[in-house]
């Protein structure tokens, strides 16, 4: 049995090297050779080849490629812009105005993306240009965006949920079921912060303006279509057992393209460039997940899962403790890693301490994928900070992250509210699949 | 100035990128299909569910080589910019011959999983029976280029830094959010452009 001091130096080093800028996926490669290199001797490192075949040739894990495909494909699409003035024709009357539209705009967005990144580029490029000369809080305009775009990985689908899965051997469509509630909420809480935000302060909203004819508007409807044909038939046919969760982003991934087809979007250098975007994404996350499966393999030979699982029971913390002890782990975490290299890099560790203090795989994911998006927002390293700040081309990324502050306080509350009501996640997946 | 290395290598691996996102293009509608066909006609292909590993075996290590091209592997750069010009290039050096060594160690025992499954003469368990050294000889391929190219960085790298250039750090720093977010806004407008020259109705602005 492995000593538990040894496996917090490796996770210091683990950090240590990473904080040197050294590649990610080489960090976790390394460390998992110098395990099994002291601890198990030299053929398991020779195991590397098998464990990267299997990771690599991994049928859930296809979802992946799929889903940033489709997400690709309706950045380049041109349906967003018409989505977006349809919603705001229905949302602008709420105290705030325009900001409402920029959270439903990523919440609808979301429900057909899987990345918060992909949702901040499409969502921000169509919102930023929206709301010149109306007059709305510059800091509040971009901090909806940045933060309402992290709704992407929440609501389903979701590529950190497809890899948590895939390394935790967790059912996806459960976690997708899992992410719906919360992804509602944190919606609800978000645009609940916007009217509070500008009922105290109403010069941050734009001036008040009349809508569109009713006539008008519901013709704009049909502009909301191509989102939620996709949702439906991507969770319509995982929930009626149709389809996986990997045959479904297929079909998202027909889907989309046949709406670029309608839009006029599609092209053969569109898709090319779609083409390369998806397969460097791809290959990026790979890369890093075939490192994290082996870092796994030889941790679970080390027998560090049970080491671990046997000091938290020694230690006798409960479930409230060690998630507020990660809580704050994964807040500074988040502040330097990238989030989904964050998420990855931490699994193999954390993911056995929580089995042992039998805290459910599902609503941690949820959890995980919460801290993750919080990870996206939290400066100096907050993809989507940079990308909204990127579309803006102005001012200070200090506007963008101030903005963002409203919202991060309520993705905590969201955090609360998951460890009070553990059902928030569990119900839908318990009565969707059991 | 340009990185002369990625000149070269750059296009073989965009060129080997855009080949494997056709694979994917093609693995959706064969999966829409037998997911039309199983449902509604009773037919299907099987096994197509390897052939999706397979895809996305061979697209994960070919597409290795195109982010390695690129500089798009993840790290961490917010320390890194802060530290002094010396350290940062000593670190950045350090960075791609690491990478090398993953890399090339990669290719070895990748090349050992190959050469077992045409020993033992490895069928997938599907009902295809694929000989298992099809999609893994084209997987090796994918890591060899890799390779390839992590070798081609950390030599050139090397020189660099015994040259004492000051193009090692931006030649082999860490992409930033930045650069990444220049990149992409870069071909953003000249898609716009050219969607502009075609006058579609479709993009509105």
């Amino acid at each position: 049995m492995i000593d538990i001091t040894i496996a917090g130096i490796g996770f210091g080093l683990l950090l240590g090297f990473m904080a040197i800028g050294l590649h990610v996926a080489f960090v976790m490669f390394a460390l998992s050779m110098l395990g099994a290199m002291l601890y198990l001797g030299w053929p398991a490192t020779l195991e590397f080849g098998t464990q990267y075949w299997g990771a690599t040739n991994n049928f859930v894990l296809v979802a992946i490629p799929l889903f940033v495909l489709l997400g690709e494909l309706l950045v380049r699409g041109g349906f967003t812009d018409r989505m977006y003035r349809s919603l705001a024709d229905w949302l602008n009357p709420l105290p705030g105005g325009l900001l409402h539209t920029n959270i439903g705009a990523s919440a609808m967005f979301a429900a057909v993306s899987g990345s918060s990144v992909a949702t901040a580029a499409t969502i921000g490029t169509v919102a930023i240009p929206a709301f010149k000369g109306r007059g709305y809080d510059p800091r509040l305009v971009l901090g909806s965006i940045a933060a309402g775009a992290t709704l992407g990985i929440l609501i389903p689908p979701s590529i950190n949920m497809i890899i948590y899965g895939a390394m935790t051997n967790t059912s996806v469509g459960r976690l997708y079921a899992a992410g719906v509630i919360p992804g509602l909420l944190l919606t609800a809480l978000f645009m609940l912060i916007i009217v509070v935000a500008c009922w105290w302060k109403p010069q941050f909203a734009g001036a008040v303006e009349a809508p569109a004819p009713l006539g008008i508007r519901l013709r704009r409807l049909v502009d909301l279509v191509p989102p939620v044909i996709i949702f439906v038939v991507v969770m319509g046919s995982i929930y009626l057992g149709w389809a996986t969760p990997t045959e479904s982003a297929a079909l998202g991934v027909v889907m989309s393209l046949a709406i670029c087809a309608a839009y006029r979007t599609l092209s053969l250098n569109m898709l090319h460039e779609c083409f390369v975007t998806t397969v460097s994404v791809t290959a990026m996350i790979m890369l890093i997940a075939a490192s994290a499966f082996f870092l796994n393999f030889v941790l679970g030979l080390m027998g560090v899962p049970q080491a671990l699982s046997e000091f938290v029971a020694k230690l006798g913390t409960s479930q409230g403790q060690i998630i507020i002890v990660l809580t704050i782990f994964y807040l500074i975490l988040g502040c330097f890693l990238d989030a989904l290299a964050m998420m990855i890099g931490t699994i193999p560790i954390v993911v056995p301490l929580i089995v042992a203090l039998k805290i459910d795989p599902v609503w941690f994911g949820i959890y995980l994928v919460v801290m993750a998006e919080l990870a996206l927002i939290t400066p100096p390293v907050g993809m989507n900070l940079y990308v909204v700040q990127g579309i803006r081309k102005e001012g200070l990324i200090t506007d963008v992250v101030v903005g963002t502050l409203p919202f991060l306080f309520m993705m905590l509350l969201l955090v609360l509210l998951l460890y009070l009501w553990p059902d928030l996640a569990l119900w839908l997946p318990r009565v969707s699949f059991d | 100035m340009d990185n002369p290395i990625s000149r070269i290598v750059e296009p073989v691996a965009r060129w080997a990128a855009i080949a494997c996102g056709w694979g994917v293009l093609v693995l959706s509608v064969a999966i829409t299909i037998e997911i039309l066909g199983r449902k509604l006609f009773a037919f299907s292909f099987h096994g197509i569910d390897d052939i999706g590993g397979y895809t996305l075996a061979i697209t994960a290590t070919i597409g290795a080589s195109y982010t390695m091209a690129m500089r798009g592997h993840t790290r961490v750069d917010v320390f890194l910019v802060r530290m002094p010009d010396g350290l940062q290039r000593l670190l950045n050096l350090l960075a791609m011959l690491t990478m090398a060594v993953f890399a090339v160690f990669a290719t070895w025992r990748g090349s050992v999983v190959l050469m077992e499954s045409i020993e033992f003469q490895s069928v997938a368990t599907n009902p295809l029976q694929t000989p298992l050294w099809q999609p893994q000889s084209l997987w090796l391929i994918g890591i060899g280029l890799f390779a390839t190219i992590a070798v081609a960085y950390a030599v050139h790298a090397v020189r660099l830094y015994a040259r004492g250039s000051s193009l090692l750090n931006r030649f082999y720093g860490p992409m930033t959010a930045q650069d990444e977010l220049e990149a992409e806004m870069t071909a953003r407008l000249e898609r716009e452009a050219q969607a502009e020259s075609h006058a579609g109705e479709g993009g509105t602005r």
